[in-house]
């Protein structure tokens, strides 16, 4: 091997372990930050338990919703030639290269000065400052992504199983039930996955919609920011800590699925 | 039956015409033609992936030029088996008769796959593949079966195997088979079109086209490369000589006037080492100008004249007994009735 491949070689290796190690280090640092029994006790306090259940409640329902909205969306742009595919294409991207907070913000005033928003006020249906309105932010912020992963699986998927159902006398839905659905599925659970992780651990996407109220909007991300200004640092270690344990746990789920 | 009325299909600069074009029931048809020369498009067009600019296809008795695919009523083999591969081989057979478990188990049965149902399309072989493919399609109960070249990606075993198969639909269902391979089509062919550059040259059952070859594409296309273009005159009660280049004379059957165009199977001249010694009307004495291996036989090419070549196929074995070398002097002969006559 010739001296400048081996050292480009060693260089790049060098590198890539400098970083991991580095982020090893930090990731190490903050779980040893944790004194188990105030851990424990934590954990089980009131605040922490309802920002665990408000940020799965959240996250799960947004990501479900999201999957149902980006399954249409991202067939039809994998698989249909239409009017307007180019601009639905761009409109996807755009959230990706926004800022989460500008897009909270942007919401926050649509949200607040939205004429059926305010008719629903009168009646007594509260949305902004709700778990509702973290939802519709979490569904804004996580779509490009999702639609993102579905257009990949179904754009996989070989058309000429469509022709082939089509000759079997099976209809476009039917084709659709048949073919691409289970051929996606991995595509599907690992868009799945990845939106549950995006909104478990959105903070800027939610942050100005939800108000950030103790008890009220608290999830798991945002008790660490409200913690962390209250000067109780032990709280927002505990709420980082399960933020922590639930990213390994749909991490490892991740990867399961990509085998 | 299946009919094709004043087709046009126009795909970029492609453009198939196909003016009639009929297909009967329970019949093998072949379509052959070099790659490129339309046969997909033509079979893609009466499956209704492709719609036609013009013209109408009938299938027993309606117009189905307009209609999806789906409603068609007729099954398509691909070249690939395009197994769905989360299905075991019973689940792709379900898939075609709709979920009726009697007809693919019987079909199943008919194919000889009773032993591999419950296995996945990732653990059979490519024929085992092509093989469920074809149940599949045939689970459906289609009006007739649409075949992409089902046999090109197949190693010889497995070739044979459905060749075996594909011969038992014969006089059972009414069958398209596109190939571009002409012992495929000869062998399974209850008729076959020949169709090149989008144009179909010509129709017929293997025998009337083989022996009667319409034109020199066709000709050509069916490898018979003793073409000679010449002019007729009848010389007798159903005899006819054709003066070719070189005033070479053929003796030919029948009564034939002016522009002809012969051809002659290179199987069916023989070599001979003196005049005397053969009896055939046409006998001519030439020069081994070339040899050239041909898998299992040698065409030798034997120069008559100045611009005549005879082109003659003799198994290696005959060339090696005759002691035949370039440059050899020969005689090459052949029967009246080896000689396909057209009209120009």
């Amino acid at each position: 091997m010739c001296l400048g491949n081996y050292l480009m070689r060693k260089a790049f290796i060098v590198v890539s372990l400098l970083y991991f190690t580095v982020l090893a280090i930090i990731i190490i640092y903050f779980v040893l930050q944790n004194n188990v029994e105030t851990l424990l006790s934590i954990f089980f306090s009131e605040e922490i338990r309802f920002a665990i259940v408000l940020t799965l409640a959240t996250s799960i329902t947004a990501s479900t919703l999201s999957l149902i909205l980006s399954i249409p969306v991202a067939y039809s742009l994998a698989n249909y030639s239409f009017k307007g595919k180019k601009a639905i294409e761009l409109l996807t991207d755009l959230p990706l290269a926004l800022p989460p907070i500008l897009l909270s913000f942007a919401l926050l005033l649509f949200l607040a000065r939205n004429p059926i928003v305010k008719f629903l006020e009168s009646m007594g249906f509260e949305l902004l400052f709700t778990s509702y309105a973290i939802v519709i932010a979490l569904l804004l912020y996580i779509t490009p992504e999702v639609v993102k992963i579905l257009y990949s699986a179904f754009s996989s998927v070989d058309r000429r199983y469509h022709m082939v159902l089509k000759t079997l006398g099976y209809g476009d839905f039917q084709s659709f039930l048949k073919v691409d659905l289970p051929l996606s599925a991995k595509g599907i659970a690992s868009a799945f996955i990845v939106a549950l992780a995006r909104s478990i651990g959105a903070f800027g996407a939610i942050l100005l919609v939800s108000g950030a109220i103790k008890g009220k909007t608290e999830t798991l991300s945002i008790a660490i920011f409200l913690n962390w200004q209250g000067g109780n640092m032990d709280a927002a270690i505990a709420a980082a800590t399960v933020l922590i344990l639930i990213s390994l746990i749909l991490f490892y789920i991740f990867e399961r699925i990509k085998k | 039956m299946i009919g094709i009325y004043d087709l046009e299909v126009v795909r970029g600069s492609f453009r198939l015409k196909i003016s009639r074009l009929e297909i009967k029931d329970n019949e093998y048809f072949v379509v052959l033609g070099p790659s490129g020369s339309g046969k997909t498009t033509l079979l893609n067009t009466i499956a209704g992936f492709i719609r036609p600019v013009k013209g109408s296809i009938f299938i027993d008795g309606i117009n189905v030029a307009g209609l999806p695919p789906e409603k068609r009523g007729l099954s398509y083999v691909f070249q690939d088996p395009l197994l769905l591969p989360h299905l075991s081989a019973f689940g792709n057979i379900l898939l075609g008769s709709h979920g009726n478990v009697d007809t693919a188990l019987k079909i199943a049965k008919q194919l000889g796959l009773d032993d591999l149902l419950e296995k996945y399309p990732s653990q059979l072989s490519r024929g085992q593949q092509q093989k469920v493919a074809l149940a599949r399609a045939l689970a459906y109960n289609p009006k007739a079966l649409l075949l992409d070249e089902p046999l090109s990606s197949l190693d010889r075993v497995s070739k044979e195997a459905m060749i075996d198969v594909l011969l038992r639909l014969k006089g059972k269902k009414t069958v398209i088979h596109v190939t571009h391979d002409l012992t495929e089509a000869f062998m399974l062919a209850d008729r076959l079109a020949i169709i090149c550059k989008g144009r179909v040259l010509a129709e017929g059952t293997p025998d009337e086209i083989l022996h009667n070859p319409p034109n020199e594409k066709v000709a050509k296309f069916l490898g018979l490369t003793n073409f000679f273009k010449g002019k007729a005159r009848v010389v007798g009660k159903d005899k006819s000589v054709v003066k070719i280049d070189d005033d070479v004379i053929i003796h030919v059957y029948g009564e034939y006037r002016g522009d002809v165009f012969l051809t002659i199977s290179p199987s069916d001249i023989f070599v001979a080492k003196t005049l005397d010694s053969v009896t055939a009307a046409n006998k001519f004495e030439g020069v081994i100008a070339k040899i050239v291996p041909r898998g299992v036989v040698d065409e030798i090419r034997v120069k008559v004249g100045s611009s005549t070549t005879f082109s003659v196929y003799l198994s290696k074995k005959a060339v090696k007994d005759l002691g035949l070398k370039v440059g050899n002097r020969v005689v090459i002969a052949f029967k009246k009735s080896a000689v396909i006559v057209n009209k120009i």
